[in-house]
């Protein structure tokens, strides 16, 4: 057990002694999770409003498709992802395996089920209330439109914090499409399960203590903007 | 402008396959107030929905300052409010939720004073509740901050479904007091539903009863236990008189249905040779003669078995007709609306 | 899907951004054994100083490996499979395959010994374990030292012991596979270098000792393999083979030589040899 102790020491020194490889991997970790957000959250937030949003034929159908797809196993999506954009797959001209945008390609598959879903899922639990409440004051169609997103905002905001969360912390799609490369595609989580592969956990438990650093910034941070907007 | 504000002509809505609502044709003239009463189920509520146009109607047209309108219309906007039975409040200030309608429709010329009269109109002190988070109300002053937020857009048209169910005395009397006072100040044209119907006529100008998606603008009407035959799907319209008003005479197979009868559907008269042979009559007792202040007719109260019930008169009858007499009273069948 | 044209677009754009100033890369994927000793580390700077290269590598099991080539997702290989690599080159895949240096690989169990295997040959040692039924870890992975068991299996003479109970099938790295070997009090077969970082990370007490070693049978062999321009028009040949030229000069296969790992040599270059 003597490793946890050491792995809390270590994720000090290695941030405060400016570890050149911690920072390789906290800067691809960033990188990544943040393309893949903007990916995902661009697509996602107008897709799963709508979704939740407007009624048409087919949407329960659709609604558990996203649900479902919720659940894709990371492995899986890597291994699609990978065979998409593999020299000999159809977007293999792309030449974007190996390189951090491939991940974030893969991670923002992982993503968009989840913000389109759970984006689905706030506008529709707001509009018995809200909506019928707009009307009964004779809003216009664009005002009650902009006035649910508006009123939707935190859940959009939950929705996206969960798919950060998933983003951040997966490992079968970094490892698969960017394969772990030093100074390149390493991020905190592949540096885990090659620091863990090493027999290093330590250092493995230093890194994923970093890790979670950062998701405890990005959520104080997000609370602020709560807090003064 | 020559019709009235809000005209609603050939309305029917349907729920899936059954016509919950029907109405061929219905005003609502400038400063008045329309009660409407009648039993749940009936059709109040989507009565309410639709003229507050949150619920579009299957078919028919409302009119709305002689515009055609429909949910979304650009004229009725912050102009035809309401306050619809489960409207809930956001759980934030009561200052954000009474102005929330006049920041909905971008109004903000005004908006802190239309929210303090609002909030007095309803009898609430702004000084002490504008501040104040709803959790910390009660049910009446919730639903009177709920009023004011209509209240504050001082719209046309103000439509109010059960503003007074499940409130207490004091906050029923304070929404009464701003009823009046929208018309007064702000000269509102107010529907408001109710299950009081003492309440609901002593506010309103005139008062609809809704039964069974149907609407009887007859100013009194009786609503009657009539027997009905399960195994024949008959009603018994024969038989003795008793069976028509007593629901103790309802027993298995048979049961009783609920209908409307219009007081200018309930006849009376002393001359029992008189009386259509097709007729259903029974022996009642005059309990009161009264002229009605909103339609000026004239009406007679009866008391059968405990059930009061309200006939139409001439004015020639009412000379011959006094408090205490015993009379026979008689309707035709075809008059009775079942639900 | 507009949309999707635009993300597809803005990746793109973000991929030239990193690699137009990135300056010439050649993409190498290679076995975990490569990257976990640090040999790589030590090498790539050097070859990056004499051809102005930047080496980039992914380490993977052999197997992966060689399908990363198969799939023109890679330039260059540096795997451990004589078999198999043959295979590969056989198919077309690759050119030139060039051994490198080897390192060797040990049988360890715990000091116990229960099979009595301690100094026999492999051979013996195989029958020995199969025959008191003792605990073996396998790493079931298809690596290269997977694949070198199972080879030794065979040369038994008898099946594979693939649905034994005694035999355990990690899926897991070489490292993974020792650290359940010892918590199972079971025999396995692992590379000189990985053993020697096992060993060095219990402070000189391991719970696995090496029972087998020195058997002829038992050298690792790598071999660098330049992936077919021929079967793949997208790879960068001319930088493979500056590879895989620069791999058997004299002063690299010098470099291997003097690579240690907590002060033991781990490879043997064997070039041309």
């Amino acid at each position: 057990m003597d490793f946890i102790v050491g792995g809390i020491v270590k994720a000090f020194h290695l941030l405060l002694a400016g570890d050149q490889e911690t920072y390789s991997a906290v800067k691809a970790t960033i990188y990544v999770s943040s393309l893949s957000m903007l990916a995902s959250l661009v697509l996602g937030i107008p897709s799963g409003f709508a979704l939740g949003y407007f009624s048409f034929p087919g949407k329960k159908a659709l609604r558990m498709v996203v649900d479902t797809l919720m659940a894709l196993p990371t492995v899986f999506i890597g291994l699609v992802v990978y065979a998409l954009i593999s020299s000999r797959g159809p977007l293999g001209s792309l030449g974007i395996l190996f390189s951090l945008p491939g991940i974030a390609l893969g991670q923002a598959i992982l993503a968009l089920p989840v913000v389109a879903a759970l984006s689905a899922m706030s506008v529709e639990s707001l509009d018995s209330r809200i909506r019928h409440t707009l009307m009964s004051f004779g809003v216009s169609r664009t005002r009650l439109f902009f006035t649910t997103i508006r009123e939707v905002r935190f859940g959009l905001l939950i929705a996206a914090l969960n798919a950060y969360g998933r983003v951040t912390t997966e490992v079968g799609i970094s490892m698969m499409v960017g394969g772990n490369i030093k100074w390149h595609t390493r991020t905190i989580t592949t540096a885990i399960a090659l620091e863990t592969g090493k027999g290093m956990f330590d250092t493995g438990i230093a890194l994923g203590l970093i890790l979670l650093m950062i998701a405890f910034a990005v959520n104080l941070s997000l609370s602020f903007l709560r807090k003064y907007e | 402008m020559t019709g009235a504000l809000f005209e609603i002509r050939r309305l029917v809505h349907r729920y899936k396959d059954r016509t919950v609502l029907e109405e061929e044709f219905l005003d609502l003239e400038a400063g008045t107030i329309t009660g409407i009463s009648g039993p749940n189920g009936g059709g109040k509520s989507t009565l309410i929905n639709i003229l507050g146009l949150i619920v579009k109607p299957f078919q028919g047209t409302l009119t709305f300052k002689g515009e055609k309108v429909e949910p979304f219309s650009p004229v009725a906007r912050g102009r035809i409010a309401t306050l619809t039975q489960d409207a809930s409040l956001l759980s934030r200030s009561v200052e954000e939720n009474v102005s929330y309608g006049l920041r909905a429709i971008q109004h903000a010329k005004d908006r802190k004073a239309r929210v303090g009269s609002a909030l007095e109109a309803v009898g609430l002190a702004p000084s002490r509740f504008l501040g104040r988070s709803v959790k910390a109300l009660s049910g009446g002053e919730a639903r009177r901050v709920a009023l004011a937020a209509r209240l504050a857009l001082r719209p046309d048209i103000l439509l109010l479904d059960e503003p007074t169910a499940h409130v207490d005395e004091h906050s029923n009397a304070m929404i009464r007091r701003a009823v009046l006072h929208a018309r007064e100040a702000w000269g509102t044209t107010l529907l408001i539903s109710s299950h009081d119907r003492e309440w609901l006529e002593s506010i309103s100008d005139r008062t609809l009863t809704v039964f069974s998606g149907r609407i009887f603008k007859e100013e009194r009407v009786n609503i009657l236990a009539v027997p009905y035959d399960y195994e024949t799907e008959t009603h018994k319209f024969g038989g003795t008189v008793d069976e028509f008003l007593n629901p103790l005479s309802c027993p298995p197979p048979s049961g009783c249905f609920s209908a409307i009868l219009p007081a200018s559907a309930l006849h009376l008269s002393h001359d029992p040779d008189g009386i259509p042979a097709d007729a259903v009559r029974f022996h009642s007792t005059v309990s009161g003669v009264f002229l009605s202040n909103k339609n000026k007719m004239l009406y007679a109260t009866l008391l059968f078995r405990d059930t009061p019930l309200s006939a139409r008169i001439t004015a020639s009858q009412a000379g011959t007709i006094t408090p205490g007499q015993a009379i026979y009273a008689y309707y035709h069948p075809s008059d009775l609306s079942f639900r | 899907m507009k949309p999707m044209g635009i993300l597809l677009n803005a990746l793109c754009f973000m991929l030239f951004a990193t690699t137009v100033f990135a300056g010439e890369t050649l993409m190498m994927a290679t076995t975990t054994s490569t990257d976990d000793t640090g040999l790589l580390n030590a090498l790539a700077p050097v070859f990056a100083k004499d051809t102005g290269i930047e080496l980039k590598w992914t380490a993977t099991g052999t197997g992966k490996a060689l399908k990363l080539g198969e799939n023109c997702d890679v330039d260059v290989l540096l795997v451990h499979a004589p078999e198999v690599e043959k295979t590969f080159v056989g198919n077309g895949f690759g050119i030139n395959r060039k051994e490198v240096m080897y390192n060797d690989f040990v049988i360890i169990g715990p000091a116990s010994d229960t099979a009595k295997i301690k100094g026999k040959s492999v051979m013996t040692a195989f029958e020995k374990i199969r025959g008191a039924g003792a605990s073996f870890a396998s790493r079931g992975d298809k690596s290269g030292t997977h694949t070198i068991e199972l080879d030794l299996w065979k040369k038994t003479g008898k099946p594979l012991p693939e649905k034994e109970s005694w035999y355990i099938q990690t899926g897991q790295g070489m490292l993974q596979t020792i650290g359940m070997a010892a918590e199972r009090k079971a025999y396995t077969l692992t590379d000189r270098g990985t053993y020697i970082k096992y060993e060095s990370d219990h402070k000189g007490h391991p719970p696995l000792v090496i029972l087998v070693e020195g058997d002829d049978v038992l050298k690792n062999q790598y071999s660098v393999i330049e992936v077919s321009g021929k079967h793949c028009p997208n790879v960068k040949s001319a930088l493979a083979k500056s590879f895989s030229d620069w791999m058997v000069s004299a002063r690299t296969q010098k470099l291997i030589g003097d690579f240690k790992l907590l002060g033991k040599p781990l490879f043997t270059p064997n070039a041309g040899k």
